[in-house]
């Protein structure tokens, strides 16, 4: 935010797309208020020329991309990467028509495979034909992929005419820096994967990654990728991967590890893959990725999910500072998961009394992020410069609490007494060495009455992380106490010397940023044939209505639905009992807790100021009430929520009633990529209550 | 000399309130009633589809001529050499002519009753004593420490600016000599020290 | 920057403060009026005691109206003690608050002689045995003495004390409708009039004396006066607020587009009683009623004056 206004001082030009006057959106010196679901379009559009008309860093494209890669059509129609016996991609050389072979993972598409220096072709010759195929580089297929999505075409779905597109692609393509913001949240639309990769794409068009201006890497994960690459190169096994992988590495070592049952004591993968997999082979509709997801977990209670022929039940859950009631979707999901029969045991370890809490058989009372000195040291997170960090208590704690690491082992303890094995997985997870780890275990008990474990964590972690750094474990504490964190390397500093991919290969399969992905192009060839899977960029619609297309007109009391975050529940959390948050929110509760109606459509349909209405979804006629703020601020044909309001436990006195809970018009819906909530397709009914 | 000023650059106001929250925990203000002494606003504006968002901070204008002050009838309301409008809450009877002379809206009522509540709510920290008409000092407590006040310390859109505007060099007092920040309604003669810049500009 | 202004009416001082006006005005009018008719006039034991007496009532109940609403009534203090003038000369609350004990004190000390000359006071308990106080009868006969200083000093401060309920609503600048050296002449003409009403309820219904006619007449003829002043005052304001500020321009929407304001106020408050008193003046009427009536008009009218005053009061906000 502070960067944000800094642009803004600096004279930086801000276009909002939103339905609706954000925070944001009112910084912006244009609003356009595009039709929900529709942003895939306008950014497709916006590639299209940019591709079209030349307005990308042609240099950067063809050294750090894989857009001069060779791709050929299979019998199938299905595109394929022209690459040699060993998989190495190939490129023709700048004016000719020679092919060469590239590294297979590398940052700079200069230097082949034998070290000789040229140029790759972005738009080789079009009758190229190479070991009998037609070839054509990624950036050709894609610019046909891109064919037919004309600032025209967009407009019509869009409703942004096509000459302010046209304009907004002109301006983005010859401003530099130049950059895309991708906005909140992995869920709203089926096509959200595709919008966020276009949006990555268009960025990194204008060469503006890792680039002052453009995207910067968090230096924490520029630092991961850098001992990782260090690692690899030098042959060696990555220690704890958990903690210390990079990018693809890191998300395929994680669905490696749950997807995997050897890596459990009971033999069996996450039951989301179970549930996955049983569901491809019956042909249903099935997640590819389920990563972090609920899918299947409705299924594994009621005793649907089966692996290898045997019921794979879950009957007791540990919910550990989560809030699945409030904020997964529909709230009725998880009430009726954590309420069935069969679920035997329900544990919440939380600071306050959430809905999810009120269905707890225990609840773990935990302290506050104010409360404790955390148990690790932390790389400083999204921020650009590199930097250890880590919290120190503010107050001691309030009440009778206990620290997470201490509740996970003693929970350990009695449910397997297996907790050497939990030793050996903090270390897997965290990097945290179990033997220094014990032997300081012996020394906080001494201590510390509560969190003793924690404190031997942090005392491990200290000493791991100052050792890192040459320092001593009181040095890096004095200098994180006084400045809350110890910087080791700033950014300018880091783009120089590790820029990703100018001076480094960025964590993909193939080292280049990828326009024609390899992760998709695998699921694709895994039998994964939805367009969601596409390893180029192309067009997915959003479906509010089955069979009808979005811009087609709504019914009198029909709108589109979206939702956003208030600013004071970004200040803490969702189900924050603070009295002073919740008195900001009463001081704009008209447009806080209300929902956002345009005044043309509310009048007809009889809607005055802060009337009560009920809303009703027109797909699962799921249904709920709230008063109507009439702004202009929305689109007509839209409504809008703010999704922090809706709290059921009376125990929250702060925030108990207010407002409407999104998550009581949501449906289950998820997309087939990594299960993201469909959570805005659909249309809503609005009368008056 | 020192003469204190802030300047609102409206452009940057992201309207996340935090200012409101920094105060009131800063400032013991009592939330419970929803009073605070400085707001963030958030306004439409425009026509048909042509609809601004705007959001509004205001707080005490610490005015170089104020009527707060004049109206005072015990001399709780007074000015420091530094131009900073303060109220001595022992010696305020809480008459509450200050809120009706006030063109900024920038007054607000604690009660005996807040007071009990206050020291509920903020515990053995609550500093205050008696009732009286309450408003912004500025943090003149935080200024005396070399801090800036409360608001503009928090302020993640940078959007508030503290400065001296005696010193020539200071660039936000500089902000204020350049005309584009503007105080408001600068006609009533309260000489004013809280300096806007504009957010609406031409467009199309 | 003031592209996008907002009109606000406050609700910090509302009705008790059009009462702690009300009173203020018409107590001290009335004090004032009965001490310059006693002294100028006809020397009235039982109109200076009523006058005097009624003063000091409605200005204790109207200061009682301000004194509960304070939020710390301990500091009232610091306005009580007369070196407020000196530390704080720009208030006029301080100047009003002296203006009403001075007013008190001076006003009782000028009624002082008259109580003696009363069996009245010898059946009120407390009372009488202060009269009976040998230092009590001194500055009976003191004031006595100075007559003619004592009267006008309580005249004065009564004066200052009608003056000062329109300066007070004047001192608030961000308010047209206040903020403008109409307010106080018009308090201060309302102020007098109500108090010739209600002295005129006085004598005909109370003190009822025959050979009173000539000061009856005589209030009846001021009366006249000072309503047709307001009327000319008003007409003022209303045009002052037709144009030039938007803050007055709101108030006049909400004044003159209120049929309390307009029928209640100045229809039955000023122009009806006018036409009772002008025909008394003119022709005479058979009886007190039309002359009681146009009285209870003009003090429910001097109330309405300010109670619509403290309401619609707008401030411009540019938020």
């Amino acid at each position: 935010m502070v960067r944000f206004a800094q642009g803004r001082k600096n004279g930086a030009k801000v276009v909002a797309l939103d339905p609706r006057r954000s925070e944001t959106a009112a910084k912006a010196d244009e609003w356009l208020a595009i039709r929900p679901g529709t942003d895939l379009a306008f950014l497709l559009a916006m590639m299209r020329i940019m591709m079209e008309e030349g307005y990308y860093d042609a240099t950067f494209l063809k050294r750090h991309t894989n857009m001069p890669f060779l791709l050929y059509r299979d019998e199938a129609g299905e595109w394929q990467p022209l690459t040699d016996s060993e998989g190495r991609p190939r490129v023709v050389a700048e004016g000719t028509r020679d092919v060469i072979t590239l590294k297979k993972f590398s940052h700079d598409n200069r230097e082949n495979d034998e070290g000789r220096i040229f140029c790759p072709e972005l738009q080789p010759p079009a009758d190229l034909t190479v070991d009998g195929k037609r070839v054509k580089s990624v950036f050709q297929a894609q610019l046909e992929e891109l064919e037919h999505y004309t600032p025209e075409w967009a407009a019509v779905s869009t409703g942004i005419d096509a000459e302010t597109i046209r304009r907004i692609a002109r301006e983005f393509g010859t401003s530099r820096p130049a950059i895309i913001d991708p906005g909140w949240h992995g869920a709203r639309f089926g096509n959200i994967m595709m919008l966020r990769r276009v949006q990555a794409m268009i960025q990194a068009l204008t060469g503006g990654i890792d680039t002052i201006g453009g995207w910067i890497q968090a230096a924490e994960y520029r630092h991961k990728a850098h001992e990782m690459f260090k690692a690899y190169e030098a042959g060696h096994e990555i220690a704890a991967p958990m903690a210390n992988l990079a990018g693809m590495h890191f998300a395929k070592m994680v669905i490696g590890a749950v997807s995997n049952g050897d890596n459990f004591d009971h033999g069996k993968p996450g039951w989301t893959w179970a549930w996955s997999q049983q569901q491809q082979a019956a042909g249903e509709q099935n997640i590819a990725l389920p990563v972090m997801t609920d899918t299947g977990f409705r299924e594994s209670i009621e005793g649907k999910v089966e692996w290898q022929g045997e019921p794979y039940l879950t009957r007791a859950v540990i919910i550990n500072a989560a809030n699945p009631v409030r904020h997964y979707y529909p709230d009725s999901y998880w009430k009726e998961c954590l309420s069935h029969p069969n679920m035997e045991l329900v544990i919440a370890v939380d600071v306050l009394p959430s809905d999810t809490a009120a269905y707890a058989d225990v609840i773990l009372p935990n302290t506050t992020y104010l409360e404790r000195d955390e148990p690790m040291v932390y790389g400083n997170g999204v921020n650009q410069d590199l930097a250890l960090t880590t919290r120190y208590a503010a107050i001691p704690p309030l009440y009778d609490t206990e620290e997470t690491p201490d509740i996970l082992y003693k929970l350990t303890e009695i449910v397997s007494g297996n907790t050497e094995g939990f030793l050996d997985w903090i270390e897997t997870l965290t990097g945290l060495p179990k033997v220094p780890l014990k032997q300081a275990w012996v020394e906080t008990r001494k201590i510390h009455e509560k969190g003793s474990f924690l404190a031997a964590s942090r005392r491990v972690a200290f000493e791991g992380a100052a050792a890192k750094i040459h320092r001593t474990a009181a040095e890096l504490d004095s200098v994180m106490r006084d400045r809350g964190v110890y910087n080791e390397a700033d950014k300018v500093e880091l783009i120089n010397r590790w820029g990703m991919p100018r001076k480094m290969p960025v964590p993909t399969d193939s080292g280049r940023i990828e326009f024609f992905s390899g992760l998709f192009h695998s699921l694709r060839s895994a039998g994964q044939k939805a367009p969601n899977f596409s390893p180029l960029a192309t067009y997915i619609a959003a479906e509010c209505r089955t069979g009808r297309k979005m811009h087609e007109p709504l019914a009198e009391d029909e709108f589109y639905f979206t939702y956003g975050k208030t600013p004071t529940v970004s200040h803490a959390s969702t189900n924050s009992n603070n009295p002073v948050l919740a008195a900001v929110n009463d001081f704009k509760s008209d447009i806080y807790k209300r929902v956002w109606i345009h005044p043309q459509r509310a009048e007809a349909l009889g809607i005055g100021q802060g009337d009560r209405i009920r809303l009703t979804n027109n797909l699962s006629q799921q249904t709920t009430e709230g008063d109507a703020h009439l702004t202009r601020l929305i689109r007509p044909d839209t409504l809008f929520i703010y999704s922090s309001f809706g709290v059921e436990n009376p125990a929250l006195s702060q925030t108990q009633g207010e407002g409407t809970a999104t998550n009581k018009l949501i449906p289950y819906q998820v997309e087939p990529v990594v299960a993201g909530f469909k959570s805005q397709e659909f249309t809503l009914r609005v009368q008056k209550a | 000399m020192t003469h204190y000023a802030m300047v609102i650059d409206l452009n940057t106001c992201v309207g996340c309130n935090a200012c409101m929250a920094a105060c009131a925990m800063e400032n013991q203000t009592p939330v419970w009633k929803s009073s605070w002494r400085t707001y963030v606003h958030d306004k439409e504006i425009g026509n048909g589809s042509d609809v601004h968002r705007r959001f509004f901070p205001r707080l005490c204008n610490h005015c170089d001529n104020p009527p707060c002050m004049s109206v005072c009838p015990t001399g709780a309301t007074y000015k420091l050499d530094n131009g900073i409008v303060l109220v001595d809450e022992e010696r305020c009877m809480g008459c509450r002519a200050c809120a009706m002379a006030c063109p900024y809206d920038a007054r607000r009522s604690v009660t005996y009753e807040d007071v009990e509540r206050g020291r509920e709510f903020y515990g053995e920290a609550y500093r205050r004593q008696h009732p009286s008409v309450d408003k912004c000092t500025f943090c003149e407590h935080r200024l005396k420490e070399g801090l800036e006040p409360a608001c503009v310390e928090t302020c993640v859109g940078s959007a508030r600016m503290f400065c001296d505007l005696d010193n020539p060099e200071d660039p936000v007092s500089q902000l204020v000599a350049s005309g584009v920040a503007r105080p408001l309604m600068p006609h009533l003669g309260t000489r004013p020290n809280i300096y806007y810049i504009d957010d609406l500009k031409r467009r199309g | 920057m003031d592209t996008t202004v907002n009109f606000y009416t406050q609700d910090v001082w509302t009705w008790w403060i059009a009462i702690y006006l009300y009173f203020g005005g018409l107590g001290a009018a009335t004090l004032a009026v009965t001490f310059l008719t006693d002294m100028y006039m006809k020397a009235h034991r039982d109109l200076v005691l009523w006058g005097a007496f009624s003063g000091v009532v409605l200005l204790a109940l109207g200061s009682l109206m301000l004194f509960s609403h304070l939020l710390d009534h301990r500091a009232v203090i610091h306005v009580l003690n007369p070196m407020v003038l000196i530390y704080k000369p720009d208030s006029w609350i301080a100047w009003g608050t002296q203006f009403i004990i001075w007013m008190m004190f001076w006003g009782v000390l000028y009624a002082l002689p008259y109580m003696y000359a009363t069996d009245f006071f010898d059946k009120v308990p407390v009372v009488n045995w202060l009269l009976d106080r040998k230092l009590v009868n001194r500055i009976a006969q003191l004031s006595t003495r100075y007559r003619k200083t004592v009267g006008w000093l309580a005249t004065v401060n009564g004066v200052g004390v009608a003056v000062y309920t329109g300066l007070l609503l004047q001192s608030f600048p961000a308010v047209a409708l206040w903020h403008n050296p109409g307010v106080p002449l018009l308090f201060t003409v309302s102020a007098f009039s109500t108090a010739m009403a209600f002295l005129l309820l006085l004598m005909y219904l109370v003190i009822k004396q025959p050979d009173d006619q000539r000061i009856r007449n005589f209030y009846e003829r001021v009366d006249l006066i000072l309503i047709s002043a307001e009327l000319v005052i008003l007409f003022s304001f209303f045009h002052y607020m037709q144009a030039g500020n938007e803050s007055a321009m709101h108030s006049a929407r909400m004044l003159w587009n209120d049929m309390g304001w307009l029928i209640g106020f100045i229809g039955f408050g000023l122009i009806v009683p006018f036409l009772l008193e002008l025909r008394g003046v003119l022709k005479g009427w058979s009886s007190h009623l039309p002359v009681v009536t146009a009285s209870v008009l003009v003090l429910i009218g001097g109330y309405l004056l300010r109670h619509y005053f403290m309401y619609s009061g707008v401030y411009a906000y540019p938020w």
